[in-house]
């Protein structure tokens, strides 16, 4: 290319300039931008909230979890203590005797307390007291957990041992 | 130094879907859309990208000269975008169509250098007025696009920011961080190299 020719105008130039229009971005990358912030809040944004909230949930369900031993063996221990105890009810059942019932008066009056301490560990005052009723009455079964409707069952027969 | 005018350029531009762009609806500047983007809300960003998706793919392809590439640039120029969007700093030095333009400059300088030797000021070869009359359909794009491709990096930089781009001399200065007065003399040089290479064609170039 030797010309040297520069008799061409501003103004020719701008017309030859206007005819090289790019191509329209195609259908394609828009698609792929579009998606782009979708796939930065499925990475990122879950990510982020699992990552954070995880020490939290670690020391949430220890404290829980001792909490609820902590009220496991109180109650456990609180029931063990009671009168109906496991070793003079197996007696009776090796003699071939009724078991003998349960000592209502005394449960019903630590009742309040069983209830509290129920109602703290299912977090449910609705369940709370039936899972103290289930203590009183042997022929009610409480719900084990929220959630489930409080159910009745037949009374189990006591079989004796042989 | 926002925004709040879809960005300027040859390229048409699609009305969004989201509706904040939506012709004759006032624009929606990019500061307000930027915090909706980083929050995920799907519509700002396909607001921001339909502002700037064709200004940003068009001066890459006149830059790079292959709409394929030209995508990819603008592509990785986004999802930059995208990565820095939670950090982004709303009132800050950074504008975003500044910056977006910046970014897609130094990725089409890497691609071209990667892809060709650094081109000299040597012009494409013009074919005599026989042979040019002779290939059927003088095709005028074609040789324009040679010819500016053919341009030394800096010198199509700037014929494409501010002639295609629409930006100022001194927003073209900002972002090839160099003087007004340098990126002036960019232009003229580039004009001048233009007209050199494009005038054996003129007559047939403006006869359609």
């Amino acid at each position: 290319m030797t010309s040297k020719d520069h008799s061409m105008t501003d103004g020719e130039l701008d017309r030859l300039l206007d005819s090289l229009v790019p191509p329209e971005p195609s259908d394609t990358l828009r698609a792929r931008l579009h998606r782009a912030v979708d796939r930065r809040v499925e990475t990122a944004g879950p990510s982020a909230r699992i990552a954070r909230p995880r020490p939290t949930m670690r020391r949430g369900t220890l404290a829980s979890g001792l909490a609820a031993a902590i009220l496991v063996l109180a109650v456990g221990v609180g029931i063990l203590n009671q009168p109906v105890g496991r070793e003079s009810d197996m007696a009776d059942a090796r003699a071939g005797a009724e078991a003998p019932a349960l000592d209502r008066a005394e449960i019903s009056a630590d009742r309040p307390s069983l209830t509290a301490a129920t109602f703290i560990l299912v977090g449910d005052d609705r369940y709370a007291e039936p899972a103290t009723i289930a203590l009183v009455d042997p022929h009610f079964i409480g719900p084990s957990a929220p959630g489930s409707e409080p159910m009745r069952a037949e009374p189990l027969e006591r079989m004796p041992l042989e | 130094m926002s925004s709040p005018v879809p960005a300027s350029g040859l390229a048409s531009r699609k009305t969004s879907a989201s509706g904040w762009t939506a012709r004759g609806a006032p624009a929606v500047a990019d500061e307000e859309l930027i915090p909706l983007a980083a929050a995920g809300d799907r519509a700002a960003w396909i607001a921001l990208v339909e502002r700037y998706i064709g200004g940003i793919t068009g001066h890459a392809w006149y830059m790079l000269g292959d709409q394929s590439e030209a995508e990819d640039v603008a592509q990785e120029t986004f999802v930059r975008f995208l990565g820095k969007i939670s950090s982004w700093e709303l009132g800050g030095a950074a504008v975003l169509r500044t910056w977006l333009y910046r970014v897609t400059i130094n990725l089409c300088i890497d691609r071209h250098r990667k892809r060709l030797p650094e081109p000299v000021a040597e012009l494409p070869e013009v074919p005599d007025e026989a042979s040019a009359r002779a290939e059927e359909g003088l095709d005028r794009r074609r040789f324009v696009r040679e010819a500016l491709s053919a341009l030394p990096e800096r010198q199509r930089t700037a014929i494409a920011l501010i002639y295609y781009q629409g930006f100022t001399n001194r927003e073209a200065a900002e972002l090839m961080d160099v003087s007004i007065e340098a990126v002036e003399s960019l232009l003229a040089r580039a004009r001048r190299a233009l007209k050199t290479a494009l005038s054996p064609l003129r007559d047939d170039l403006l006869r359609t």
